[in-house]
């Protein structure tokens, strides 16, 4: 509800009703996100306003994730949700599609961007990015050929993984 | 001599304004005292030579009655006027309570309280005495919170008229407010009269105070009239804050019984939830109207959460026509309302297995709403909230009847068969057996069922005419209105446990995400996150203390840990 009330208003907003829409979606999103409870993601405000969040994200079951936790973290623009989000991986993770800084090639994520994501289904598809990945525009070009041999792959993700500190 | 006419004249005087200032309120009746005076005692007081006496003689008090002059004119009254006055001024006094009582319908009596109350010493005795008698009368276990509330908005005129600064007010009405605070439905009562319609008065000055801002400008003296400015009286106490006592109107006196605002914004959502929900036919005009006045009050921002209420209900109303168009003729007729889930209370849906037709309508409707929404969300339906219109016909006779989706599920059994036993019953709607007995017993109670031997239900198609019959029906249909209600209560009481439930869920998903995603923190983090953080419907307006309650409860069964002052999620 809140983009279509954003949307029909003139782009030229001020800075301060931005913010402060910004703010309320972000607040509707947390709540939706906390009240969902979910397995295996999870993010929350990192430090005093909403606009930086903190997240993990679990490796789904079945593949060579499985059980690995990984650190991100989320940027949002003062106007979102009519941009992405700039998320990056905060610990190394070894990926066909992120690099070594913790840049993510993700189409949802840039070009891709719909005013109808949010948090939930951004977390959603990094875990679904980590199992199924797009080898055609690999980031990690070493990784995105290992990816064909699974048990070297994993082999190699755990030289880099690192648990996060509780 | 002069002595004992004196006593005579006093006592007159006692006798006079008894009876003619005792138990009428309406007209002023100290200008009829004086006409008495001046006709009567001062005429009789020349033939008895006492107008040259001390008692008596205007010099020798003069000082003192010019400086309390009641009646604000310069002239020197005669001592004896002063002690009418006087008199007039305690009978009021004592009778204040009753006066307050009569509001508005003691104009006179104020008129003539208010001329008197200049006299010396009359102030702290009008607060001394109102107090005991409020006290006395009004602040007992047996009185109505609403009655109580009555006395308190009168109360707050009656002593705004005759001290419009407020200072009396302050004093007589502080053990009342003391006093609202501590009972349970205080809250509710005023809400209740706020939105009450048929309380013009209020209503009136709902519209007419201006928007309340907490903590609002302490700009003292800056707007009022520097000509027309009257010092504080002198009783005004340096901690009462004169901005705020001088505008105070009843609403306000009435909100600030309590410290914050948010105890009335909570309420009128809940009960606006209530009378939307009582809606059948979609048209929330009355609401509207009454949630404008509201805003005017207490401030848009405040009321957001019921603005989206009443905008569920005209969406509603669309979505109601949508689905006449869409749905065939066939299905049973069902007007759904849909809430946007954050923005009412909590309600939890009592399942139980609703007739097939009935089944088959809500999720024609909720395929209907997915397509209409683009299938991002769906109708989650509240059986218990909705209401249904049922015609029995029976071998003599047809009724028509409103009841609860439930009470009408557990009667569409008995079309399939006349007899139930109620454990099959049970089993039948998964309902749980004692909701379902309750239902049943409502049926009887209409003489719809009839249970023949214990937890045997049978439909009567018949009713028996004879009179003892009759008799025994309106015992049933008594006892059938007392289980009702035992019915909401239990249902009332179910629900709160599992919205509290819910909560403590909700805190605890907060919690998980905040410690997974930042690693671990001491109690004040999360504390302060959790306020930052938890907006919106459902607030975090806990203390440190609970807080940790809750944290140690989580660590005893086994889901956090405490590792040197910071709480961490156990692996």
């Amino acid at each position: 509800m809140s983009a279509m009330n954003g949307a029909s208003r003139s782009s030229g907003m001020e800075t301060a009703t931005a913010s402060a829409s910004v703010t309320k979606r972000l607040q509707n999103e947390l709540m939706q996100l906390m009240m969902a409870g979910m397995d295996g993601i999870s993010a929350f405000p990192d430090g005093d306003n909403l606009l930086k969040w903190a997240g993990t994200i679990t490796g789904p079951a079945g593949t060579v994730y499985s059980g690995l936790v990984f650190k991100i973290s989320m940027l949002f623009p003062a106007n979102y949700p009519y941009s992405a989000p700039a998320v990056y991986f905060e610990s190394t993770c070894y990926h066909p599609n992120v690099d070594l800084q913790g840049n993510i090639c993700l189409d949802i994520l840039k070009e891709q961007w719909s005013a109808v994501y949010n948090v939930q289904t951004i977390l959603l598809s990094l875990q679904s990015l980590l199992g199924e990945p797009n080898n055609d525009s690999p980031l990690n070009t070493e990784a995105a050929e290992l990816w064909e041999n699974q048990e070297a792959f994993r082999v190699q993700l755990m030289k880099t993984y690192k648990p996060p500190a509780l | 001599m002069f002595q004992v006419a004196a006593e005579v004249a006093a006592q007159a005087i006692e006798v006079r304004v008894r009876s003619s200032c005792s138990g009428v309120f309406e007209q002023p009746k100290l200008s009829l005292c004086r006409a008495w005076l001046d006709n009567v005692v001062l005429p009789w007081a020349q033939i008895m030579h006492l107008d040259h006496g001390e008692w008596w003689a205007t010099q020798s008090a003069s000082v003192h009655a010019l400086t309390c002059n009641p009646l604000g004119t310069q002239e020197t009254l005669p001592r004896v006027t002063v002690a009418v006055c006087h008199s007039t001024c305690l009978r009021s006094i004592s009778e204040l309570f009753n006066i307050i009582v009569e509001y508005p319908h003691c104009m006179g009596a104020l008129v003539d309280l208010k001329t008197c109350l200049k006299l010396p010493g009359m102030r702290s005795q009008l607060v001394e005495s109102l107090t005991a008698a409020t006290q006395e009368r009004l602040l007992q276990p047996s009185a109505d919170t609403a009655d109580i509330l009555t006395q308190y908005v009168s109360m707050i005129r009656c002593l705004r008229f005759l001290d419009p600064p407020g200072v009396l007010l302050e004093h007589v009405a502080a053990p009342v407010r003391d006093y609202l605070r501590g009972r349970e439905d205080t809250t509710r009562c005023i809400a209740e009269d706020l939105m009450n319609e048929s309380r013009s008065d209020l209503i009136e000055e709902l519209t007419a105070g201006e928007v309340m801002e907490e903590g609002a400008s302490d700009s003292e003296d800056e707007d009022r009239d520097p000509d027309n400015w009257e010092p504080d009286p002198i009783d005004a106490g340096p901690k009462l804050n004169t901005w705020k006592r001088r505008n105070a109107d009843a609403i306000s006196m009435l909100i600030s019984i309590y410290r914050t605002r948010d105890v009335f914004i909570k309420a009128f959502q809940t009960m606006f939830a209530d009378r939307l929900l009582a809606i059948t036919d979609y048209d929330t005009d009355k609401e509207v109207r009454n949630l404008e006045m509201l805003k005017l009050r207490f401030g848009e921002a405040s009321l957001q959460t019921c603005e989206v209420m009443i905008k569920d209900l005209a969406n509603s109303k669309r979505f109601d026509s949508l689905l006449a168009e869409k749905l065939s003729e066939t299905n049973i007729p069902i007007h759904p309302v849909v809430l946007s889930r954050l923005y009412w209370p909590e309600f939890q849906p009592e399942s139980f297995q609703l007739p097939d037709d009935v089944a088959r309508a809500h999720e024609d409707a909720d395929a209907v709403f997915q397509t209409q929404k683009g299938g991002n969300q769906r109708l989650n339906w509240l059986p218990q909230l909705g209401s249904v219109q049922i015609e029995l016909e029976l071998g003599d006779r047809t009724l028509d009847v409103n009841v609860s989706p439930a009470h009408a599920t557990v009667i569409m059994k008995f079309q399939e068969q006349d007899t139930w036993e109620i454990g099959e019953l049970a089993r039948a709607l998964e309902m749980k057996p004692e909701m379902l007995r309750r239902r049943l017993t409502y049926w009887t109670g209409l003489g719809v069922l009839k249970e023949t031997k214990p937890g045997c239900f049978v439909t009567q198609e018949t009713l028996e005419e004879d009179a003892a019959h009759g008799k025994s029906n309106k015992r049933q249909g008594y006892a059938m209105l007392v289980d009702d209600m035992d019915d909401h209560d239990n249902a009332d009481e179910g629900s709160a446990a599992d919205q509290r439930a819910e909560q403590l869920r909700l805190y605890w998903n907060f919690i998980k995400n905040m410690l997974t995603s930042l690693g671990s923190m001491p109690l004040d983090r999360i504390h302060s996150m959790l306020s930052m953080f938890m907006q919106g419907p459902v607030r975090f307006e806990r203390s440190p203390a609970e807080l940790r309650e809750f944290l140690d409860l989580m660590v005893r069964e086994d889901k956090l840990e405490l590792v040197g002052g910071m709480y961490r999620l156990k692996q």
